[in-house]
């Protein structure tokens, strides 16, 4: 099903609107999101002949995992050498460095939400997970490790029904 | 007495003098040491003693009165040098390492790729004190080619290490960096981060300023133009000079009045240190005697090196420029290490007289007492004749005139203070020499402080306001990390006083509307975009018996409209019925979980904004919207190091989900219509057709308010215009708050906000006027996004015809 509406989508484009720049984005097929073409909404009551748009999609429908600036590739392993060797306070400035550059970069969202963990700043992991989940598309393997991290946190914190809670999501998610 | 306090003070200052010894753990609330200057200016008597009864006759009482004078003389004397050493010693150790906070802006990250105009890096490297030139061959120079710059960096110690200075080559082209490589290194770089600017000191309140140089960053030819001039026989006398006096004396006495001062150094810093300046014999004796003290004590190195940063060199407004680190920067905006011999001769020619040889009122006298100082380095033999022939050659060189540093932020520097006041005492701030790293960014701080003054000026004069009445507060942060970009606290950026950023608290009239909407669009069952809203007259009975009957801004009721043109055109019977149909403790919860931290009362009108905050706390709220229901509380401050760049504080990055992410992403897709086609759509003119910016306009009661908040990708503002008296100022938010805005905005240039639909948003064609389900290509039909299986089920009969259509099957098919 989800192939075929693959194939359709570009036609729904051409046809559905004249407006259409450039060639269609990438779009993330998951379930609800409708892509909409722009759509001309004319205003005539307000100052005459301006034709505006409104509710459309961005032509970008953000996917889980645009390519990363090579300098935020660069923070990231640097990041990760120095988690390793267990200097969190520097994995998480390079980290935070790196989203000053892509501040909806989920992955590194999620790097962080690992740092945090292993210096045990458990309210951190659960807000930094959560904010990796809502840039992260559906990207379902970060998704899930995302709820791990979640299930781990709330667990740590004592909230054991919240940690099973997260646990499922992490599982539906995979 | 005054002996013990002092004792006690000098050591508890001894942690703090050495610099390279180990200090005492970090400088926080309750551990602090109180570092306050002691002036011992007032000059004590000896402890009163009665001399022994004289007794007796003759010879031997004359004798005995004469020992017993010469034991007592000895005695005073004795106490006295032992509590001038002590006065010297809390002088030593206590006051001449009190050094202001360093406040630093965000440093400029550089890559492949990233956002960059040829303007902006210019500005940049100028702010930096970098100086353009041909071809960069030493630190802090650069050059420009074509689109090629090359930046010869100075090392610099940031809060995650020390970085070397560098010779970067980079291109900017097309709006960004690339080519990115260092020349000495010959290799390609991937990410490398200029250091940042100063951008302000914390004094305390006499505002004594210095940098702090080290013996061995005091260069060489610095030490022989003071020697040259000042005190030739330095290294050779006990602190005083009876050769250097005598010379002196001979030297008036010949010109007939005083030309040479036979003070040494020495005695030159303890008089800076420790005494008034009044002129008297038993001033110049306690000097004397002080100076003795002083030689016996301490190595000349170290004489040298407290001499350095006490000394005295000028005066910039309400700031005192003391020693050579800070002089440096003030008059050549470069580090002491990297003047030249006529530079630092110019310096050392300032000793005599700061004001007297100042060298920007007084270019001709400074440059004769330069070329002076540098002939009596030759006639010392300190300098051949060549190179100071060569140095006498040079102009001053003077840097450009800067305003003064704290002035130049003032707005932003105050926000760094209330911040760091909850972690540090204030003593700390201003003489512990700390290094503050904020996130405050030049390039915008500039457009957002211009932008203010320019659209102040437009206004007043395209509307017949007297010019000068009205004000305006503006604060910038990027969206998902809360860090403040920029604050302009009035129209006039660069002077301190009434910070309007952080003190104006004024009623935000419609920019709570979001709040009312938020609340609705988070219950999705009952409130979607398309839901049906009365804007129909509100007469409500208010506790106090008072009736309330609100209006909408153009005095119309338009009968039942969509939720999202509700909320596009700022309607506000609309907004009171559904505020006062979901209750206000709703709103006021939505407010909370926002960022708005001291609840409003509950009073119907505060559906219409009848709630005060000042523009940061605006900008807050916007921020929680802008970053998807992410709240970040806005920081100024990212790290704080000792004088030692040792970390004693990270302000690290912090986030709290506090609004569905859904129903957030329904409320700024209706701002952004606000933008395209309700009470703000006057931002298109400025920013392109102003895609991918979303927004707000307020306006209070009777025009005294004029608000206007909004965001794009990477920027969220909000911006405030009225008058300090509170006077009507004739100004809608769309014609007083949003044209600084857009003006701010034109000029940076923000990324388009990316909203992607997070996981249970769904699109669905509505009639717009009865909110019924549609179909594409229908009449008025609209593409709302909705929270999954929020949309309306009943169909338009257009939408029910399309719906029957092969099309619309297989539409409904595939996306249901």
């Amino acid at each position: 099903m989800w192939n075929k509406a693959w194939l359709l989508l570009p036609v729904l484009f051409l046809t559905a609107c004249g407006s259409f720049r450039g060639p269609p984005a990438p779009v993330e097929s998951r379930g609800g999101n409708l892509p909409v073409p722009e759509r001309s909404v004319a205003v005539p009551e307000k100052g005459g002949s301006a034709q505006v748009r409104a509710y459309r999609l961005p032509e970008q429908t953000a996917s889980a995992r645009p390519q990363p600036a090579r300098a935020v590739q660069v923070l990231m392993r640097r990041a990760e050498d120095q988690r390793r060797a267990g200097d969190f306070p520097a994995a998480a400035a390079s980290l935070e460095r790196g989203l000053r550059i892509e501040p909806r970069n989920a992955h590194l969202w999620n790097k962080l939400a690992h740092v945090r963990s292993a210096q045990k700043q458990f309210a951190r992991v659960e807000q930094f997970a959560a904010k990796s989940n809502a840039l992260g598309g559906s990207d379902s393997a970060l998704r899930a490790d995302n709820w791990q991290l979640i299930a781990g946190a709330r667990a740590a914190q004592g909230d054991a029904r919240g940690a099973a809670r997260a646990r499922r999501q992490a599982t539906l998610d995979q | 007495m005054a002996v013990k306090r002092s004792k006690k003070k000098s050591s508890a200052k001894k942690a703090v003098r050495k610099k390279s010894g180990a200090k005492k753990g970090p400088l926080k609330r309750g551990g602090a040491k109180v570092s306050k200057r002691q002036k011992s200016s007032k000059r004590r008597s000896a402890p009163g003693r009665r001399g022994p009864k004289v007794a007796g006759g003759g010879r031997g009482r004359l004798w005995r009165t004469l020992i017993a004078g010469g034991v007592l003389l000895a005695l005073l004397l004795g106490a006295y040098s032992l509590y001038l050493g002590q006065s010297v010693r809390v002088a030593f150790e206590g006051k001449r390492w009190a050094v202001p906070a360093r406040v630093y802006a965000r440093p400029l990250e550089l890559y492949e790729g990233a956002p960059m105009s040829a303007q902006q890096l210019a500005y940049e490297l100028r702010i930096l004190g970098y100086r353009k030139v041909k071809n960069p061959w030493q630190g802090a120079q650069w050059s420009l080619q074509g689109n090629r710059f090359q930046i010869r960096t100075r090392a610099f110690h940031f809060w995650d290490g020390k970085a070397e200075g560098r010779a970067l080559q980079l291109q900017v082209r097309d709006g960004s960096v690339s080519g990115l490589r260092d020349t000495r290194a010959g290799e390609a770089l991937d990410l490398v981060r200029l250091e940042p600017a100063m951008i302000g000191s914390i004094y305390p309140s006499h505002r004594e300023d210095r940098v702090l140089v080290r013996r061995e960053e005091i260069p060489e030819h610095l030490v022989h133009a003071l020697l040259a001039i000042e005190d030739r026989r330095f290294y050779e006398h006990h602190g005083v000079d009876p050769r250097g006096i005598a010379r002196a004396m001979w030297a008036n006495l010949r010109a007939g009045g005083l030309v040479q001062g036979g003070s040494t150094l020495t005695q030159q810093l303890v008089k800076n240190f420790l005494l008034t300046s009044e002129r008297t014999l038993s001033r110049k004796l306690n000097e004397a005697l002080m100076a003795l003290i002083v030689d016996s004590r301490y190595a000349k190195d170290e004489i040298l090196e407290a001499y350095a940063n006490e000394i005295y060199l000028g005066q910039d407004g309400a700031r005192a420029i003391h020693g050579f680190g800070l002089g440096a920067y003030f008059y050549f905006d470069r580090p002491l290490s990297e003047l030249q011999v006529h530079e630092t001769a110019m310096l050392v020619g300032l000793v005599k007289g700061a004001s007297y040889y100042n060298p920007r009122r007084h270019p001709q006298r400074a440059r004769q007492r330069r070329d002076l100082v540098i002939g009596a380095m030759q006639a010392q033999g300190f300098l051949d004749a060549e190179t100071a022939a060569a140095a006498q050659a040079h102009p001053l060189g003077l840097g450009q005139r800067r305003r003064s540093e704290g002035h130049r932020y003032p707005a932003f520097i105050q926000l760094v203070r209330r911040q760091l006041q909850r972690d540090y005492q204030e003593a700390d701030l201003t003489s512990e020499g700390l290094r503050i790293f904020t996130t405050l960014d030049p390039w915008d701080q500039q457009h957002a402080a211009k932008g203010v003054a320019e659209q102040l000026d437009r206004i007043e004069k395209a509307r017949g306001i007297p010019a000068g009445s009205l004000q305006a507060a503006m604060v910038m942060a990027s969206p998902q990390e809360g860090e403040v970009r920029a604050l302009v606290g009035g129209r006039k950026a660069g002077v301190s006083g009434f910070n309007r950023a952080l003190a104006a608290s004024r009623p935000i009239g419609s920019l709570v509307k979001p709040a009312v909407y938020l609340s609705a669009l988070s219950e999705p069952q009952r409130y979607t975009l398309a839901s049906l809203l009365k804007d129909e007259p509100v007469d409500l009975q208010l506790a106090n018996g008072d009736r309330w009957r609100p209006r909408n801004y153009d005095r119309k009721a338009h009968g039942r409209v969509p939720l999202h043109q509700a909320l596009s055109d700022s309607l506000n019977l609309a907004t009171v019925n559904l505020g006062m149909e979901m209750g206000l403790p709703r709103v006021i919860r939505t407010l909370g979980k926002l960022g708005v931290e001291d609840p409003p009362q509950p009073f119907p009108s505060l559906l219409l904004g009848a709630v005060s905050l000042s523009p940061l706390q605006v900008a807050q709220v916007y921020q929680t919207l802008a970053a998807g229901g992410f709240r970040a509380p806005l920081r100024a401050i990212r790290e704080v190091l000792d004088a030692h760049n040792r970390p004693l504080q990270r302000y690290p990055l912090d986030i709290q989900q506090a609004v569905d992410g859904k129903a957030v992403f329904l409320l700024n897709s209706n701002l952004q219509e606000v933008v395209q086609s309700g009470t703000g759509r006057a931002l298109r003119g400025y920013l392109d057709g102003a895609e991918g910016i979303a927004g707000k306009t307020g306006t209070t009661n009777e025009l005294r308010d004029s608000w206007f908040a909004g965001f794009g990708g990477d920027r969220v503002a909000s911006v405030w215009v009225g008058r300090d008296d509170n006077e009507p100022t004739g100004l809608t938010g769309s014609t007083g708050a949003l044209p600084v805005f857009g003006h701010v905005m034109q000029r940076l240039k923000p990324l388009p906000m990316i909203q992607a639909p997070p996981a249970g948003i769904e699109y669905q064609w509505i009639e717009d006027a009865s909110g019924l389900r549609s179909a594409e290509g229908c009449e008025g039909a609209l593409a709302l996004p909705f929270v999954h299986g929020s949309a309306p089920v009943a169909e338009s009969a257009c939408g029910k015809a399309a719906q029957s259509s092969g099309l619309g099957r297989l539409l409904e098919k595939m996306f249901r």
